[in-house]
Formats: C-alpha cells, sequence, structure tokens
C-alpha cells in the first residue's frame, strides 16, 4: 500500500461551518486551523456542542465546510467532485461515527466488508475474520445490527473503519458506548495502529482516560480551538477540561 | 461499472431486509399490470370478433371499448403514481441508510445504481404477479360489463398474449421509470446526514417543485378550456381527465401545504387532550414529506372520485340545458295521434322528429354524433337555428344541415358531400345544404327524416295567447295513450338516459381508483408508522404509556387523512368550478350537484384505512418494545 511522503496526514486551515439559515443560524466552527501529522494520535475534547462532531465531519471528507480548506495526504478537497472525494474517503480515511453505524439490513461481516465490496473488489481471505477477531466479536459475525448490543454495534464499527487499512482514522467517541475493559481494548488497538503501523489516528472523547492514550489533546470551546496538551494524563486533562467548562459557563449569561 | 455486482448484491440484501416497504410498490404495480392486461384483453377480444357476430354485440363491445380505454389511462396514472409516491416513501426513510452507504464509500452513481437496481427487482417481479393476476382479473371485469348490461349475455373474453407481453414491459418501464427521480434524489444525500436523525430535517420544496407543480395545475386549466372547443363526443373523457394533471399538481404542492394545513387541522386537538395532541401536531407539521407522502394517497383518492362523479354530474346537467337551448318548442308529444297534433287549437307549429346516432369519419377517427330527422316546415318556430346560411329547404330532399362549429371541425364545406354511416350500419352520403348557429354545445346535425327512421316526436310551438299546460291537456285527452310533456322535462328525460350511461362509467371509474388507492393509502400508512419504532421506545421510555403513544399515533393518522380529504377536496373544487365557469362561459348554467354521499363515503373510508393501518403497526409496536426496551 502506497503512503504519502507528505508528513501532514491531515491540514485544516480557517475552517468555518454553519449549520441552518436565517434565524436558526448556528455557526458550529468559526475558523479552525490545526495539522494532525502522519502517525499521530490525537484526541479532541470539548464540552457538548462545542463543534467537535462537525469538526471530524470537515476534516475526514464527510461534510464540506462553508469556508477554509481542508487538505488530506496532500489533496485539497475542496476542488474534488463528489465522486473523487468519495474515493479518497474510501480508499485513505476510515470512519467510526457517534451512533447510527451500521447498516441495518447487512450482518456484522457483511457490514465490515461493505467498504471494500463498494471498491469493487472482495476483503482479503481471512481479514474479516481476523478484525472481528480483533475487536471480540469472532462469534458475531453472521448477526444483523439488531441482534447486537449497542458497544458490540460500535466495535463493529471500529472493525469496517479499518478494513480498508485506512492511512487516518477517524472515531467519534469510539468509547462512549464501551464499558471500560472493552473500552480499553479499543484504546490500545487505536495506539497499535498508530505506533505499529504509523497511521493517523484522530478520536473525539469526553473521557480523561481515553484521551490520556493520545500524544496530544485539542480542545474546543464553542466552535474554536481553545488548548492544546501535549502527552496528556488523565488528571491534567481532566484539570484542563474542568478549566474550560467553567469558563465556558461563565459565558453564558 | 466497478462493483456491479456488489451493488446487486447490496441491492438485494437490503430489498429482502425491507420487504415490507417494497411491498406496497410490488401490489400496487402487479394489480395495475395485472389490471391493464385484462383491461386489453377484453379489449381485443371485442375487436377481434368471429365474422357474423351480431352487430348490437360489435357495438356493444366497442362502447364498453372506450370505457376501457379510459380505465385504463385512470389504471395508468394511479399507477405510476402510486409506484413513484411508494419509492419516493421508501428513499426517503432510508436517507440516513443511503448516506451510510455513502459515508463508507458509495459514490453518488453507486448509490444511484443501486435504487434503480432495486427497482428492476421489483418491478420485474411484481409485473410477473401482475401478469398471473391479469388471467382472474380479464374474467372478473368481462363478468362486471356483462353484469351492468354493457356487454352483451355471451360475450366471452380471452386472455391475449400479446396484452400480457404488453403489460409486462410497461410495468417494467413504470417501474423503474418511477423509482428514476427517487434515485436521483437518493444520489443527492450527503454523507453527513449518516450521523443524525433526519426524518425530521426536512427541507422546503424547491423550485423545480413549485414549477412542477404550477405547470400540472396550468395543465389542468388548459384542459377545462378545452372543454367547450373538443368535439362532443371528447368532452366526457377530458372531463374525466382534468383532474388528473390536478391531482399531480396538488401532489407536488402538498409538502408546502402539509406544515399549516396539519397545524389547523390538529391545533383543535392541542386544546383537548395534554401531550399527545401536542405531539401529533409537531409530528405531522415538522416532517413535512412524511405527512405529505402519506396524505397523498389520500389526496388521489379524494381527488379522482370528487372530479370524476362531480364533473359528470355537471356535463349531464349541461347536456340537459343545452338541449333545452336547442329547441324553442313548448311541448313534445309522442305516441298515437302525435302525427295529427298540428290540427289541436291553439298549436302554431308541429314538427315531426326522429332521433338517432349517426358515425362520422373525420381526421381519421370515427365521432358518434347525435342527428335529428327533419322536415324544413316550421323547422324554426321549435329549433333556435340563428344566422343560418343555404337553405334549409334541402332537408326535404338529400341536403343536411349542421352546426357551424361542428360542420368546421369535420371539414363539411356548404354546397359539399356529407359522409356518414346512418344507425344499422348503412353508409350515406348527403349535401351540405345549410349551417347555423346551434346550441352552446353546438352538437346538432339535421338530416332528412327518410334517413333517420325510428319512434317519431312531435315538437310542438304554442300560439302566444295559448297557454301550453292547456294544449297539452286538450291532446291528452284527445287521443288515448298519446304523451305531452314540456319540452324541458323531455329534456332531461332524454338526456336522463345518457346521464346514466355516463354515470355507470365514471361510477366504474371512480370504484376500480377507489379499491387501487386504498391499497397504497394502507401500505403507506403501514410503512410511515412502522418505520418509528425507535421514537415510540423512546416516548415509553420518557414515561409515557402505551395508550398514550397509540392516542398520538391516532391524532396524527387522523391529522394526515385530514390533510389528504383537504387537498383532495381542493382538486375536486378546482375541476367541478372551473368546468362550471367554463359552461357558463358557453351559456349554459349549471348548478354543480355534487354528490356528496359517495364522495363523502370515499372520504370516510380513506380515514378509516388510513387510521387503521397507522394504529395496528404502531400497536404491535409498542408492544414489542414495551416500556423497558433497549433499541
Ligand atoms: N445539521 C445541523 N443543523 C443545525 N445545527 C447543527 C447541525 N449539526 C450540528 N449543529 C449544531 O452545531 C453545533 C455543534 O454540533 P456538534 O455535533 O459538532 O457538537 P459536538 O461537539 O459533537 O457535541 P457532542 O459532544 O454533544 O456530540 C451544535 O450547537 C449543534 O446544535
Ligand atoms: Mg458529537
Amino acid at each position: 500500500m502506497d503512503r504519502t511522503s507528505s508528513s501532514e496526514a491531515v491540514r485544516l486551515s480557517e475552517v468555518r461551518r454553519v449549520y441552518g439559515s436565517g434565524a436558526h443560524v448556528v455557526t458550529a466552527l468559526r475558523g479552525v486551523s490545526a495539522v494532525f501529522p502522519t502517525g499521530s494520535f490525537t484526541a479532541i475534547m470539548g464540552p457538548s456542542g462545542s463543534g467537535k462532531s462537525t469538526l471530524l465531519q470537515c476534516a475526514s471528507g464527510l461534510d464540506r465546510p462553508d469556508g477554509g480548506q481542508v487538505v488530506i495526504g496532500g489533496v485539497d478537497l475542496g476542488g474534488l467532485s463528489e465522486r473523487r472525494l468519495t474515493e479518497l474517503r474510501r480508499d485513505r480515511v476510515g470512519f467510526v461515527f457517534q451512533s447510527f453505524n451500521l447498516v441495518e439490513s447487512l450482518n456484522a461481516a457483511q457490514n465490515i466488508s461493505l467498504p471494500v465490496l463498494l471498491s469493487g473488489h472482495r476483503p482479503a481471505p481471512g481479514h474479516v475474520e481476523e478484525l472481528l477477531r480483533t475487536v471480540g466479536l469472532a462469534d458475531r459475525a453472521r448477526h444483523r445490527p439488531a441482534e447486537l448490543s449497542g458497544g458490540q454495534q460500535q466495535r463493529v464499527a471500529i472493525a469496517r473503519a479499518l478494513v480498508t487499512r485506512p492511512e487516518v482514522l477517524f472515531a467519534d467517541e469510539p468509547t462512549g458506548a464501551l464499558d471500560s475493559r472493552t473500552g480499553r481494548e479499543v484504546l490500545r488497538l487505536l495506539r497499535q495502529l498508530v505506533d505499529e503501523r504509523g497511521d493517523t489516528v484522530v478520536m473525539v472523547t469526553h473521557d480523561p482516560l481515553a484521551a490520556s492514550h493520545a500524544d496530544r489533546v485539542l480542545f474546543l470551546s464553542d466552535g474554536a480551538l481553545v488548548g492544546e496538551l501535549w502527552s496528556p494524563s488523565p488528571a491534567t486533562v481532566a484539570a484542563r477540561l474542568a478549566a474550560l467548562e467553567d469558563t465556558a459557563y461563565e459565558d453564558v449569561p | 461499472m466497478k462493483g456491479t455486482t456488489t451493488l446487486l448484491r447490496v441491492a438485494w440484501m437490503t430489498l429482502r431486509g425491507r420487504l415490507p416497504g417494497f411491498a406496497g410498490a410490488i401490489v400496487a404495480l402487479a394489480l395495475g399490470v395485472g389490471y391493464s392486461g385484462a383491461a386489453v384483453s377484453v379489449l381485443a377480444t371485442g375487436a377481434a370478433l368471429p365474422a357474423g357476430t351480431p352487430l348490437s354485440v360489435r357495438q356493444a363491445a366497442q362502447e364498453s371499448g372506450s370505457l376501457l380505454v379510459m380505465l385504463a389511462v385512470i389504471g395508468a396514472f394511479v399507477t405510476i403514481h402510486v409506484v413513484a409516491g411508494t419509492f419516493a416513501f421508501v428513499v426517503a426513510q432510508r436517507r440516513r441508510e443511503l448516506a451510510l452507504l455513502r459515508a463508507v464509500g458509495a459514490t453518488p452513481r453507486q448509490v444511484r445504481g443501486m435504487v434503480i437496481a432495486e427497482a428492476w427487482l421489483a418491478a420485474l417481479l411484481a409485473s410477473a404477479v401482475g401478469i398471473v393476476l391479469a388471467f382472474p382479473l380479464t374474467g372478473v371485469m368481462t363478468s362486471l360489463l356483462r353484469w351492468q348490461r354493457l356487454l352483451p349475455a355471451g360475450f366471452e373474453s380471452r386472455v391475449s398474449l400479446g396484452a400480457l407481453a404488453g403489460a409486462f414491459a410497461a410495468g417494467v418501464v413504470i417501474g423503474v421509470l418511477a423509482a428514476a427521480a427517487s434515485a436521483g434524489r437518493a444520489a443527492r444525500v450527503r454523507p453527513a446526514e449518516a450521523l443524525r436523525d433526519s426524518a425530521l430535517a426536512d427541507r422546503p420544496i424547491g423550485r423545480g417543485r413549485w414549477l412542477g407543480a404550477l405547470a400540472f395545475l396550468a395543465c389542468g386549466g388548459g384542459m377545462l378550456a378545452l372543454v367547450p372547443v373538443a368535439p362532443p363526443d371528447g368532452r366526457m373523457p377530458l372531463t374525466m381527465f382534468v383532474s388528473l394533471p390536478l391531482v399531480l399538481g396538488f401532489t407536488l404542492l402538498a409538502p408546502a401545504f402539509a406544515g399549516w394545513a396539519g397545524a389547523a387541522v390538529a391545533t383543535p386537538l392541542v386544546r383537548v387532550t395534554s401531550a399527545t395532541g401536542l405531539l401529533a401536531r409537531e409530528n405531522v407539521r415538522q416532517a413535512v414529506r412524511r405527512t405529505a407522502s402519506t396524505a397523498a394517497p389520500v389526496l388521489v383518492t379524494v381527488g379522482l372520485t370528487g372530479s370524476l362523479l362531480g364533473g359528470t354530474a355537471l356535463l349531464g346537467q349541461a347536456i340537459a340545458a343545452d338541449f333545452r337551448q336547442a329547441w324553442r318548442s313548448d311541448l313534445v308529444v309522442s305516441g298515437p295521434g302525435a302525427a295529427e297534433v298540428g290540427t289541436v287549437r291553439g298549436v302554431v307549429a308541429a314538427v315531426r322528429v326522429t332521433r338517432g346516432e349517426v358515425v362520422v369519419a373525420a381526421n381519421r377517427t370515427e365521432r358518434r354524433v347525435d342527428a335529428f330527422g327533419v322536415r324544413p316546415e316550421g323547422l324554426e318556430r321549435v329549433m333556435n337555428l340563428s344566422n343560418v346560411a343555404g337553405d334549409l329547404a334541402g332537408l326535404r330532399y338529400d341536403g343536411a344541415a349542421a352546426d357551424r362549429r361542428q360542420a368546421e371541425t369535420f371539414g363539411w364545406r356548404l354546397g359539399g358531400p356529407v359522409r356518414l354511416t346512418l344507425p344499422g350500419g348503412k353508409p350515406a352520403v348527403l349535401r351540405l345544404t345549410a349551417v347555423f348557429d346551434g346550441s352552446p354545445f353546438g352538437g346538432t346535425l339535421l338530416l332528412p327524416r327518410d334517413f333517420l327512421p325510428g319512434p317519431v316526436s312531435v315538437h310542438v310551438a304554442v300560439a302566444p295567447e295559448a297557454a301550453a299546460g292547456t294544449v297539452a291537456a286538450a291532446i291528452e285527452r284527445r287521443w288515448t295513450g298519446i304523451h305531452a310533456a314540456s319540452t324541458a322535462e323531455s329534456a332531461s328525460a332524454a338526456s336522463g338516459a345518457r346521464l346514466g350511461g355516463m354515470r355507470i362509467g365514471a361510477l366504474a371509474l371512480a370504484a376500480f381508483a377507489v379499491a387501487y388507492t386504498l391499497i397504497a393509502v394502507a401500505n403507506t400508512s403501514v410503512m410511515a408508522f412502522g418505520a418509528r419504532g425507535a421514537e415510540f421506545a423512546r416516548l415509553l421510555r420518557l414515561g409515557a404509556r402505551r395508550v398514550q403513544v397509540l392516542r398520538m399515533v391516532l391524532w396524527e393518522s387522523l391529522s394526515v387523512s385530514a390533510i389528504g380529504v383537504l387537498l383532495g377536496g381542493a382538486v375536486t373544487a378546482v375541476a367541478v368550478l372551473g368546468l362550471r365557469e367554463v359552461l357558463r362561459g358557453l351559456g349554459v348554467t349549471v348548478v354543480p350537484d355534487l354528490p356528496w354521499a359517495q364522495i363523502g363515503s370515499v372520504a370516510c373510508a380513506c380515514v378509516a384505512v388510513v387510521t387503521l393501518s397507522g394504529l395496528m403497526p404502531a400497536a404491535l409496536l409498542v408492544r414489542r418494545q414495551g416500556p423497558s426496551s433497549r433499541r
């Protein structure tokens, strides 16, 4: 698999995203700039509604920003047609959503193979089984999403995000629905991707313990980046977060 | 295309997983295919009657044939409407799933291809089922037509292989085309929509939809404007079809109306209930597209029946009024001794008139025209003939006289030949010796009496100083068995018979449309409410009791069907009032006399079906979810 030599997996410059129109306008991102170096593990934290999910969607090419620029592996997403964008996303990016992850009519194994099938290929023999084992669901391959628990669905979604061996993995609260032991498994898995394969991981989380697995934490508040923390520990993250939420609530009259 | 087999597999898997959603589209399409296969089979049998078949059977087959053609047009329309609506609905309900596919790497083209592939599968399946249905339907249709005396007792239809092949192909094409628009919409789904519960995130309707709606409404208006200039035998189909573009127009506009119409309908409920009315109103108002698509089949049902029945009633009245305006006689006398009423005191003119239908070949089509057999003597005292050009005396020999507009339509010139087929099938060539301005509908054709044998009625003009009633009484005293009625009365009797035929036709059309659309109504309602299990579970978890959830569903389905009935009523109003204005412009004044009972029962049936088919899946979901359910 060819890797871009660029040392920047993803770069955001002055990204703006506005929802709605007229009286209902919500500015979810007000000019966010950030670089996610290749082979780095970044956690994004911030109060609810601060724009974390929106940031992830724009950075991964799922959504088009209203202003600014997103570059993935040296390619400016702004100039891509819907089809090229889809193909780039399919080949280089993996995504785990906050919720609503799986196609209801397909079973776990089918859901995991879907991105590969959509690109006109078949998964390598044993690859899907291996991924299922990795996320601890080897015995659930033939189960439909409706027959899986929320945490199990989330793990299937993680396996699906990994099936194309993406260079960048975006995960929106991947451990939010998991018990602490499975959550740790997932985090270890993400860490492994970064350490052993040199992949790039960007993860949104509310959990200081989860964030401490990352190399760096970015803090978002009201659609803007307000801080950065390297080599985070649960305690330092929690302290920063507390300070952030205090100021956030002080803003509210 | 890369990954085509994958897409087919995904399409097949999602189709299998969502058969209930597709079931409606498949049932609708199968019924349409079966129905048109049967109708065309009956038509084909009628067209290929063996030599030696009595003429009356041939004519009956031909007459019911034109009814069947109208049925087929309405059937095709309803099929396309329902199938397109169902597919749009299935796509709208799957928005999140489609967005998810886009998010994990499906290109817009792949998503479009997948929806089209599903449409192919569904259309092939439905058309195959429809072919099977065509066999029993042909028998049912034939016996219905025989029962209504529209076909002679001995008539038997055979299923035509050509008709089946045609219906199959048409079914597949209609199915795939009906899904095309939805497929386009599916391809435009944005991947980020996968991340939110977007059933409520409706956009207002776009400009294309507005333009389309206005174009259809204009088309309906144009058809109304055509009614007076159309040849008399084309007016009835035209009146029946006016409602089709109107229905389409209002269907396209429905999402724009659904919001405030829903609010208006449901607001009284908010007053009298605690929370369920409020929930219902907001659901109806926020999810305008869902509301509109659930209301759409109701709109079609009510709009079609209302305008079909109302329009034919109006047209029947107009024909009677027109007859009254064509004749200025005071009395119409028939029976033994009628030929001698000229000798009665107070009678200033008595003209013997026979009546029949002739067939005119014009512009490559055959037109049936009402003709009167007369002599010129006293004619202008019993008929309103103004601006006569040429000479009515020609009616003594082989001359014909025609309304000016009608002569123009048929390409007849004063002094030129008039070719027709007389009742009984004998061809005849006459000369056009006079033209005149006839009644507003302008359908009058006058022939020498010898060309139209048959029972004679005598139109009588009464002297100004004599009273028509007295003269009529005098006539009836003098000859036993004679019948003298005022011209107005006999006009409504004469048009009554025709009106009866039209009513049967309109009722047959309406009954078919209703049976068909009620299936669509049920299907959409089941789909709309059946897909909301998660939402109901959420309400239960919030502490709602099951009966409260069901009550909310009840209010919602009542509001939604009320919206459909309102919009269908709007279609009816536009069609019927428009037709009245058109007729008034022609100088025919009619009082809209809507068949309220029939329209009302159709509307009630719709409301009942929406409510039942909403409550049933909701009840199942609520029971299955239970208050402690996880998902
Ligand atoms: N489709 C949308 N339409 C309108 N507003 C939206 C939409 N999506 C997000 N928003 C608004 O944008 C802001 C940012 O939303 P976002 O989902 O990015 O927050 P978040 O940081 O992920 O929150 P959480 O931690 O609760 O998931 C919020 O105020 C939200 O209400
Ligand atoms: Mg979020």
